[in-house]
């Protein structure tokens, strides 16, 4: 069966409406490049007593998961990247990032430890001492005030760790306790009665914004084990602004320019190649919005670079038209084998820089790989555009008699 | 006739010539790579960043040098980009002095506005070399297993050399330029890898076509052929390039300081390949079915010989084993 070109041409008109709403509609995901952001790269750290796996960063990510999600932050990716590495994107976030590594990069093992008669001063590193309890027993922990209304994190421990709490305060009364986080002290109280509830306080000279940070990683628990910062990157607002201000102007501009190169060399064809290119730009923004594919700085450059080579499609179709016209062929026979002998070249050339963006795709990350992305979907429209609303605008234009004669290829 | 199939420009003549300026490239890059190196980035080296926009300009990053000094970071590396931003590149730095630093630079400035921290561990460094030349050898044995199903083993070889001298002149221009190279480099590299192999490509194919359409008793030589597909393909070659160098200009002139330095390597790249497919690929091409177009043009003589003797002897029937043969060599060139 075959499509009767009214149809052909109301299916793309329907295309191109559909981009437009879908681009309207969704808007483009931008990348922490163009939208500002933190990306930090993590990699863990074998312990002597556990090795990283697979599953060991599994937990990592779930407990990561938790504490960021405390940062209020809309759409954070956590995900992971090889064996051992969690990439953590925070969209958006504008604080200090040395803020975000804390949170999410510490251990925050929570320790109870037995030093018996002996304070231990704040902030000194403390390993010999007997643990009595650890993090994973607490069930709770939340922020709260002491008498004299300074910050102080209160936990709670779930019923196993209550009942060794009671009976470690019942025998070590007048003695001391030392809590502390990553094996370094925090808070060293006398214990002055048994406290059979199982609920406590801990008072390290917190501000309210460290007592809140602690009491989140206390409530998401400790990671199972340490991880290093390997890459940090944070983008403020304003760069990424200027950057697509200035691409939305150098796009509008490329495209004006390629359209009009395109008209003064090809005249009547070059007009059918700048609809075609319009279409192109058109289902290219719908496509990017509709996949929620991200851009990213590399990846506008791909999408102006694209619109010069967008029409390599239509050159190499037009040349082959105007070759036909001159060995004497009548026009509509000459556009037909244009065509036809223009889908080799036209799909081997644009293959070939398929292969070189999945290469890239495998390759790359963040923004590399926003390039690959857009360099491909730049290329499968253009397929589809160069041949395919090209040639049911000259059937058009045919059919309407616009193209009457071998003139307006300028043969 | 097209303008520049009338021209007859013999562009194939030349050959010796374009290697010459293909190798040359080749042999400087990897020379000044050695001697004068890459320019490497943060990406590549590790190592700290911070980028600030400050509230007046300055004039040079000597000016904002001696505000470092109380911090010992005088000596680092400084740049400064476009709308009065400045670049500091450390090996370290702590928040605390982070925060001096910028303290220090709105007063003197007005203005310090952190638009940019990065800060990349010694082993990703690394790790990206190696991805960008494994990334880079990949994309080039891809390419060349897709032209050997699509067309010749020997056409692949062309083009891969061809592409081997376009990936040398975009590191030639980068380290001439001393501009600096980040992971975008490797987009740059990727991207340059598959446009210049899109660019033979369109040639190849119409070496292809000319050879398959070619009459039997065609007089025309491989090279005459090749040269007639470069110039029947040359005005689609220019077009293709200068839309596209048009629309990287555009990015390079308008699109911001962060992505100038990738149009710059991108517009290289595709003139580069542009260069390449017409001057390097194709004639490389006819160098290398030398032996194989020359016994060709042998037999073409032998058989007319024998042929123009044959009818001095009268004989009415053309000696048989040559003319299989020659439609045997035919033959396999038209696959």
């Amino acid at each position: 069966m075959r499509i009767g070109l009214p149809i052909k041409v109301v299916i793309i008109i329907a295309l191109i409406g559909l981009s437009i709403w879908t681009f309207m509609r969704y808007s483009v995901k931008l990348g922490l490049d163009l939208q500002g952001g933190v990306h930090l790269v993590f990699e863990a750290q074998d312990t002597p007593e556990i090795k990283v796996t697979g599953d060991t960063l599994n937990r990592v990510q779930a407990i990561i998961d938790s504490r960021v999600n405390q940062l209020g932050i809309t759409e954070p990716i956590i995900q992971r990247e090889g064996e051992r590495r969690l990439v953590v994107e925070l969209p958006g976030y504008q604080e200090d990032p040395q803020s975000a590594i804390d949170l999410i990069g510490k251990t925050a093992l929570l320790e109870f430890k037995d030093t018996g008669t002996k304070y231990v001063e704040e902030g000194t590193k403390l390993t010999d001492a007997p643990t009595i309890l650890t993090g994973a027993d607490l069930k709770d922990a939340r922020v709260g005030y002491d008498q004299y209304g300074r910050p102080v994190v209160e936990v709670e421990f779930n019923p196993k760790g209550a009942k060794i709490f009671a009976e470690f305060t019942r025998n070590n009364i007048g003695k001391y306790l030392a809590i502390t986080l990553d094996g370094v002290v925090i808070s060293c109280p006398v214990i002055r009665s048994e406290i059979p509830d199982g609920k406590g306080q801990i008072e390290g000279n917190f501000t309210l914004a460290s007592a809140t940070q602690l009491a989140v990683l206390l409530r998401a628990g400790a990671l199972p084990v340490p991880l290093q910062l390997i890459e940090m990157k944070r983008v403020g607002p304003t760069l990424g602004k200027d950057t697509i201000d200035a691409s939305i102007r150098a796009g509008i501009i490329a495209v004006i320019l390629v359209m009009l190169f395109m008209i003064i060399y090809y005249r009547f064809p070059g007009i059918i190649a700048d609809i075609s290119l319009i279409t192109y730009v058109a289902l290219l923004a719908g496509l990017v919005s509709a996949l929620r594919a991200t851009l990213t700085l590399p990846g506008i450059a791909a999408l102006i670079m694209s619109v010069g080579m967008a029409v390599d499609g239509n050159v190499i179709i037009f040349e082959r038209v105007k070759e036909e016209l001159r060995k004497g062929k009548s026009l509509i026979s000459s556009i037909e084998a244009g065509f036809r002998r223009s889908y080799a070249p036209i799909l081997d050339s644009q293959i070939t820089t398929l292969i070189a963006s999945a290469v890239l795709f495998y390759f790359g990350t963040g923004p590399v790989r926003g390039f690959a992305v857009m360099l491909a979907l730049g290329t499968i429209i253009s397929l589809f555009t160069a041949i395919v609303v090209t040639q049911i605008l000259f059937q058009l234009f045919e059919r309407l008699r616009i193209i009457k004669s071998a003139k307006m290829f300028g043969v | 006739m097209g303008y520049f199939e009338k021209s007859r420009i013999n562009i194939v003549k030349y050959t010796s010539l374009w290697i010459g300026i293909a190798a040359l490239v080749i042999i400087l890059s990897i020379l000044l790579f050695f001697t004068r190196g890459l320019n490497w980035g943060l990406d590549f080296t590790g190592g700290t960043l911070i980028e600030y926009r400050l509230g007046k300009p300055f004039n040079s990053v000597g000016e904002i040098r001696p505000l470092l000094a109380e911090f010992n970071l005088e000596k680092s590396f400084l740049q400064k980009t476009e709308d009065n931003g400045v670049i500091i590149r450390v090996k370290e730095l702590s928040k605390e002095t982070r925060n001096a630093i910028t303290q220090k630079l709105s007063v003197h400035f007005g203005k310090a506005e952190l638009v940019r921290e990065e800060f990349i561990g010694p082993v990703i460094g690394a790790e990206l070399k190696r991805a960008a030349i494994i990334a880079t050898i990949l994309g080039l044995i891809a390419q060349v297993i897709y032209i050997s199903l699509r067309f010749k083993p020997d056409m692949a070889l062309a083009a891969d050399i061809a592409l081997v001298h376009d990936i040398c002149a975009v590191i030639l221009a980068f380290i001439l330029t001393q501009k600096e190279i980040n992971t975008p480099f490797i987009a740059i590299l990727l991207t340059v890898v598959g446009y210049s192999i899109n660019d033979t490509v369109v040639i190849f194919d119409r070496i292809r076509e000319n050879l398959k359409l070619r009459p039997r008793d065609s007089k025309e030589t491989f090279p005459q052929l090749v040269n007639r597909s470069i110039l029947e393909n040359l005005t689609r070659s220019i077009n293709t390039v200068l839309t596209t160098i048009l629309a990287v200009l555009v990015v390079y002139f308008l699109g911001g300081s962060a992505i100038k330095d990738f149009a710059f390597g991108l517009t290289v790249g595709i003139a580069a390949g542009g260069y390449s497919s017409i001057f390097i690929a194709a004639p490389v091409l006819v160098l290398l079915r030398k032996r194989q177009w020359l016994k060709e043009e042998e037999k073409i003589k032998e058989e007319e010989t024998v042929r123009s003797s044959s009818v001095n002897k009268l004989t009415e029937t053309p000696p048989k084993p040559a003319t299989q043969s020659r439609t045997s060599t035919v033959r396999k060139k038209r696959r």
